[in-house]
């Protein structure tokens, strides 16, 4: 201990010597009080400002007196820009080439700005500030300093062999199947699920036979529950059984994010959800393998959407649609999406798969 | 009432639809004597025909009337001056950093908690002197991924707590009678049938 700051002194006593502390043109300009300056008194430095900032500013009256806009205008070399945006944006995008680029999306200009948020929903606070931190405890799991997962083989597997074909051959398929899952990674505080947007889907089937006051129905009443315009879907194919005839308009479906999104499902949790007669919950099989669970809703439950019952009288009682709902998380497997779902307040029941 | 008969009549004359303009959606049915007169004769529509067709709903006339209003088209951009558009690019600007802010926020919360719980858990494995049972009772995961009728999940009453400030009538006032009780939302007394 001692020897070892013995020495690191001694060093720095040796760098010392050998790099003096002031550079040499440092020692140059250093004035000590034996040497001279070398300006006389009387000379000013170039640099100095003549005038001092600490004078006042010029009075009003004499500011007044010079002011002559009409001398300020005539002598500006060009014509000010005018106050009005004179830009028109493109009515349609026209490719990143094209040298009439539309404004971006925030700009008020813009034919696809949108103003809001208006509001911060509760739901959405709540998430926040209680669901992701517990989901993130719930699903904590502890490796110890120094834990190495062990390393997995690829998941698309070359082709091993003599044959000349396997030659260039792409990749073998995944293993029990054709379908590439989506990997699961362990939970931290970086990849904690959310909701990423929620589908309404309503397929009316009545349209196909009996017009498109089903369609304008369904439409209105998608329209006032969850304030956004509904997009419209034809028949692809031919069905006889279904009657379904292809290019006839049969469903309607709508993407919610961020705001509407959250307003929607705490209409639907807090108060449609718990008004259903008889109904067990979601189906804890539902969802794609990837964290985006399904489920529907009957007529009835759609009509008791504060905005339509409200209302109720303005819609044709038999005409309001069945609704599917489908939630789109960001978690890469269903269990993860069904927690998730369970927190906000949605119930499942029957049989756990995972 | 002039203007509407001067387009019944040019309709007439072009033999095209009327527009549904407001005023015909919600016409006193005495007018339709006068539409249901054709251009090529002048004889009175046959008794059956009339019977048979349906008068569409006055309802879904109006749901059709307001879904394709030109109000609900696509807006015109809005254009601002300069110094509106100055103020509202500095808000933008200033809402855009309050928000990442925010998120900068979140985030380095859920990281601290993160790794409280992990130094809370390397505590519980090392150093609380029971060979880590404790550790290993802490890290089972029995029923966290299942649902409260398995005995497992996560119980119905821990979103309850986003509605509590609801009341059971949506703040209509007492559930007795009237509006609260037209807007109850839990129904005890309600019982399967």
């Amino acid at each position: 201990m001692a020897e070892s700051s013995l020495s690191l002194r001694l060093a720095r006593t040796w760098r010392s010597f050998i790099k003096p502390s002031v550079c040499n043109r440092c020692l140059q300009t250093r004035r000590t009080l034996a040497t001279q300056t070398t300006a006389s008194q009387g000379q000013r430095d170039a640099d100095l400002e003549e005038s001092s900032s600490l004078a006042g500013p010029p009075s009003a009256a004499s500011r007044a007196n010079d002011f002559d806009p009409l001398r300020i205008a005539k002598s500006r070399k060009r014509q000010l820009v005018p106050s009005r945006y004179q830009f028109r944006s493109p009515k349609y995008y026209r490719g990143p080439l094209h040298p009439h680029q539309p404004p971006p999306p925030s700009d008020p200009a813009s034919r696809e700005f949108v103003p809001g948020p208006f509001s911060s929903p509760r739901l959405e606070q709540a998430y926040h500030n209680i669901i992701a931190p517990d989901f993130m405890t719930m699903c904590y799991q502890h490796t110890p300093p120094g834990f190495r997962p062990s390393q997995k083989g690829p998941r698309l597997r070359p082709w091993l062999g003599d044959s000349p074909y396997f030659q260039n051959r792409p990749l073998r398929g995944p293993r029990g199947g054709d379908v590439l899952r989506l990997l699961r990674k362990p939970i931290t505080f970086r990849n904690i699920p959310m909701i990423e947007r929620v589908t309404l889907h309503a397929y009316v089937k009545s349209a196909l036979t009996s017009g498109s006051s089903f369609i304008h129905v369904a439409g209105m009443a998608l329209q006032a529950i969850t304030n956004q315009r509904v997009v419209i879907h034809e028949a692809r194919t031919n069905e006889a059984s279904w009657g379904l005839i292809k290019g006839k308009t049969v469903s309607m479906t709508t993407d919610l994010k961020g705001e509407d999104m959250y307003h929607f499902l705490g209409k639907m949790i807090n108060v449609v959800l718990p008004r259903i007669k008889d109904w067990n919950g979601v189906r804890a099989t539902t969802g794609d393998n990837s964290g985006n669970l399904t489920f529907g809703l009957d007529p009835e439950a759609v009509a008791a959407f504060p905005e339509i019952e409200t209302n109720y009288d303005a819609y044709p009682g038999k005409m309001i649609p069945g609704l599917h709902v489908t939630i789109h998380t960001t978690a890469t497997c269903d269990k993860d999406a069904r927690l998730l779902l369970q927190q906000i307040g949605i119930p499942f029941y029957g049989k756990v798969v995972d | 009432m002039h203007v509407s008969s001067m387009r019944t009549a040019l309709a007439r004359v072009f033999q095209i639809p009327l527009r549904p303009s407001l005023r015909n959606a919600v016409k006193v049915p005495s007018t339709t004597t006068e539409t249901t007169t054709s251009s090529f004769s002048t004889s009175v529509t046959r008794a059956a025909k009339k019977g048979k067709g349906v008068k569409p709903d006055q309802r879904i006339t109006l749901i059709r009337y307001f879904l394709y209003h030109p109000t609900t088209l696509t807006p015109r951009p809005l254009r601002f001056s300069r110094n509106r558009y100055l103020r509202h690019w500095t808000i933008h600007r200033a809402w855009n950093l309050y928000r990442a802010k925010v998120k900068q926020a979140r985030q380095l919360e859920l990281e601290r908690q993160y790794n409280a719980m992990n130094a809370a858990n390397e505590e519980l494995r090392v150093g609380a002197g029971d060979g880590g049972k404790l550790f290993r009772k802490a890290q089972m995961k029995t029923g966290v991924w299942s649902i409260p009728e398995r005995g497992g999940g996560v119980p119905i009453e821990y979103a309850r707590g986003l509605v509590d400030w609801m009341g059971s009538t949506g703040g209509l006032g007492s559930s007795g009678v009237g509006l609260g009780a037209k807007a109850k939302i839990w129904d005890s007394e309600w019982k399967r049938s």
